[in-house]
């Protein structure tokens, strides 16, 4: 801890996250229209922006007896977790904040995601806000062991829990070569993370947007603002932890980065239109008796190698 | 009363203990539901109890819609095989559609609805043929999605006799009756119907009175059964499961007979 | 800068908590508990205890967020919407809680704190670690069996359904009968 953390690389890093959001919302958008069959898809593209301005000229809406200090909290907080989570992601080698315990960083500010919906589904006094903000607590206790584990087993693998040095650690061979199961679970608890695509059960449409029903106007805008930068901040973590960072040939870090980022990114976002939703009632049970022994075994073969290695 | 609303009172709940409860209606309105149909709940946490099925009445003069060739068909005019198959391959599409929005899966209720409306829009055979069967595959072969919706709102033979549920309905009570087994008889029937739409066949004309949700020459709509089953159906189940079974029943209620909408009319 | 940081996360940690018995609503006192414990993680990471401190942000809120939702189950008027009090027996707690903080304080104030010994840690992780898993790691087995074995003696306790209702009497069913299936088929 510690570190001088300059103004001008968080704003430059907030501005990368902002445009990552932008990316997600707006290739969100394109395969739902290629979905939906549009004729160009593509046009697609500018629908953010047109949500953008209906929003900001929507009037806010107000539910009788409702707790809008808590509800205020909860949409603030998401927006605060996705921009500290993204103090510790590394633009090219090294992160804005190098913290020396920057994975446990990452995962604390994620935690306090659960936090923040629920606020905001609590703050709303509505059913079906109520019922989605209780989802992302079962959600967050089904995925949250085994992806403890996937980021411990990436540490393990680097022999710190400095994000530089995981990165530094894959100079040779990715981790995502031989730690798969790791990644693969990383990958799934982005999804949940973000409350996303498969994982976005606690504001699902079912529930006529679940913990999310009754935000309008700014406070819904401020809202998915967080998300997609939720979503793109856990994307690009993913790179540092398994895909090498910033190495790769002839082109800087920063944009080895960024493509390596938008291809997670792209795959988070596709899995959305590609699978229905898991109810946790059903996955609950899958999380704990297939997830956490598979990774466990995981973490084992990293620990043996490391071990071995000397 | 803080903002004029009522307190939450406590009941017993399926765990043995004691817990608030919230008297929440289900609709008439939400995305993906039979339109009119309200169910008035008691919930504790997402767990439904106490489930009413209530049925705001469509205008007296309603034309049931998925229903219309098959009454046509029983006044005594001339239809075709191939229309008949066209519009009952759109009204599972339709289901289809809901049921996959339903279970969040986007992408695919967006096929289905595509598809429905280039059915109803005249689409020829050889056009919607391959796009269903990648359709069908990739829903067909989705082992998530049958994960979500094994066991959910088994109706068995006996209950579809007692309840008089009929059509695919019934038909999906002999392979394990869930919502399961209904998605995917509403698949294969699509399938099936979809070979009637031959050129040759199209001008046969028809004689079965199976709609796309049962028998339309009884005294009592299909969607009768299916909406006297529903109540049993989904009394303990969590919210999502809930809105999984109504949507893998889909009933029609602008079929519904005059006897049930002046009941509910009553009831209202 | 740091001595800033203290104070502000000092009273900071303890109105939060004082905050937590003025409430009427159990989200709200919750969420404030969590404040304050959150106060507590950042005074760790002034000490430059990095890991022990974001340990707190994490385990803090994933305890606070669980703990709302049996708060909420379980308190009467869970929405705070009646007026209530979080306090109950006022007198002598109220009387017992200064009388522990004032021990508290007065045990930081009085203790002879040693003087730093050596150079700052470069990784204080590490260091943890080491005390953790070198002269303390019997310690420390003992303690995880202990609380392992805690955790599934009351999971036992708690659940009236064994074995033999979910599988049978000769624990014939290939699928469990449970009233609520947990998904597993």
């Amino acid at each position: 801890m510690g570190e001088d953390i300059g103004f001008w690389a968080v704003a430059g890093l907030l501005a990368a996250v902002g445009g990552l959001a932008v990316a997600a919302a707006m290739l969100d958008s394109v395969m739902g229209a290629a979905a939906m069959g549009h004729a160009r898809p593509v046009a697609a593209m500018l629908d953010p922006v047109r949500e953008t301005a209906r929003l900001l000229v929507q009037q806010r809406s107000v539910v009788p007896a409702s707790d809008s200090v808590l509800r205020l909290i909860g949409t603030g907080g998401i927006v605060l977790a996705a921009a500290l989570a993204a103090l510790v992601v590394p633009v090219g080698m090294r992160p804005v904040a190098d913290l020396d315990i920057g994975v446990v960083w990452f995962n604390a500010m994620e935690v306090l995601v659960w936090a923040a919906l629920w606020l905001i589904g609590w703050g709303s006094n509505a059913a079906f806000g109520l019922v989605g903000g209780y989802r992302i607590i079962a959600q967050g206790l089904a995925y949250e062991l085994p992806h403890m584990f996937a980021l411990i087993t990436a540490a393990l693998g680097a022999g710190s829990l400095r994000v530089g040095d995981v990165v530094a650690a894959q100079s040779g061979l990715w981790f995502v070569v031989w730690m798969p199961v790791a990644f693969a679970v990383y990958l799934l608890s982005a999804l949940a993370m973000a409350f996303w695509g498969p994982l976005g059960q606690p504001v699902d449409e079912d529930l006529a947007g679940g913990a999310v029903s009754e935000l309008a106007a700014v406070d819904r805008l401020v809202f998915l603002a967080g998300r997609y930068a939720l979503l793109a901040v856990t994307a690009a973590f993913a790179v540092p932890l398994f895909l090498g960072g910033g190495a790769g040939p002839w082109l800087p870090g920063w944009l080895w980065m960024l493509l390596k980022t938008l291809a997670v990114l792209g795959v988070l976002v596709w899995a959305r239109w590609r699978l229905p939703t898991m109810r946790m009632d059903r996955f609950m049970e899958a999380a704990w008796v297939v997830l956490i022994p598979a990774i466990l075994l995981q973490a084992l073969v990293v620990g043996i190698v490391v071990v071995a290695r000397g | 009363m803080p903002g004029g609303l009522a307190m939450a009172d406590r009941a017993p709940d399926r765990d043995g203990l004691k817990l608030d409860r919230l008297h929440v209606s289900l609709g008439p309105v939400l995305n993906d539901w039979p339109a009119g149909l309200v169910l008035r709940v008691a919930m504790q946490g997402d767990v439904l109890q106490e489930v009413q099925a209530d049925v705001y009445a469509p205008h007296a003069d309603a034309t049931a819609f998925w229903d219309e060739p098959w009454h046509r068909l029983l006044n005594g005019e001339r239809v075709s095989r191939g229309e008949l198959a066209r519009r009952r391959a759109a009204s599972h599409l339709d289901s289809l559609g809901r049921l996959l929005g339903v279970a969040g899966w986007e992408g695919a209720a967006w096929s289905a609805r595509g598809l429905r409306d280039d059915l109803m829009a005249g689409a020829e055979r050889a056009v919607i043929t391959p796009r269903l069967a990648r359709f069908a595959r990739r829903i067909g072969r989705s082992r998530l999605l049958r994960a979500m919706t094994d066991g959910l709102g088994v109706i068995d033979v006996g209950t579809a006799t007692a309840h008089g549920v009929t059509g695919p309905a019934l038909r999906a009570a002999a392979s394990g009756g869930d919502a399961t087994a209904r998605w995917q008889i509403w698949l294969a029937e699509t399938t099936e119907a979809l070979a009637d739409l031959e050129p040759g066949e199209a001008d046969t004309p028809a004689e079965t009175v199976e709609g796309p949700r049962g028998p339309v020459d009884e005294g009592r709509a299909p969607s009768e059964g299916l909406l006297s089953a529903l109540p049993s159906l989904v009394n303990g189940a969590e919210l999502a499961g809930a809105r999984l079974i109504v949507a893998s029943l889909d009933p029609d209620l602008d079929v519904l007979s005059e006897r049930a909408t002046l009941q509910a009319a009553a009831h209202g | 800068m740091g001595d800033a940081a203290f104070w502000i996360l000092a009273v900071g940690a303890v109105v939060t908590g004082i905050g937590v018995f003025q409430m009427d609503s159990m989200a709200r006192a919750t969420f404030l508990l969590l404040a304050s414990f959150l106060c507590g993680a950042g005074e760790l990471l002034l000490l430059g205890l990095g890991y022990l401190g974001m340990v707190i942000v994490l385990m803090m809120t994933m305890e606070m967020v669980v703990m709302a939702v049996f708060m909420v189950m379980y308190m009467m008027n869970p929405a705070g919407l009646m007026p209530m009090t979080m306090v109950h027996n006022q007198r002598p707690a109220t009387v017992i809680a200064v009388v522990t903080f004032a021990g508290l304080v007065a045990g930081i104030l009085l203790t002879p704190w040693p003087e730093r010994k050596g150079a700052r840690p470069m990784d204080s992780t590490m260091q943890v670690g080491e005390a953790i898993m070198g002269p303390q790691m019997l310690l420390m087995i003992v303690i995880g069996v202990a609380i392992l074995a805690t955790m599934i003696a009351s999971v036992v306790l708690a659940t009236d359904r064994g074995r033999y209702d979910r599988y049978g009497d000769r624990l014939e069913r290939r699928r469990p009968d449970d009233p609520i299936p947990g998904g597993r088929r």
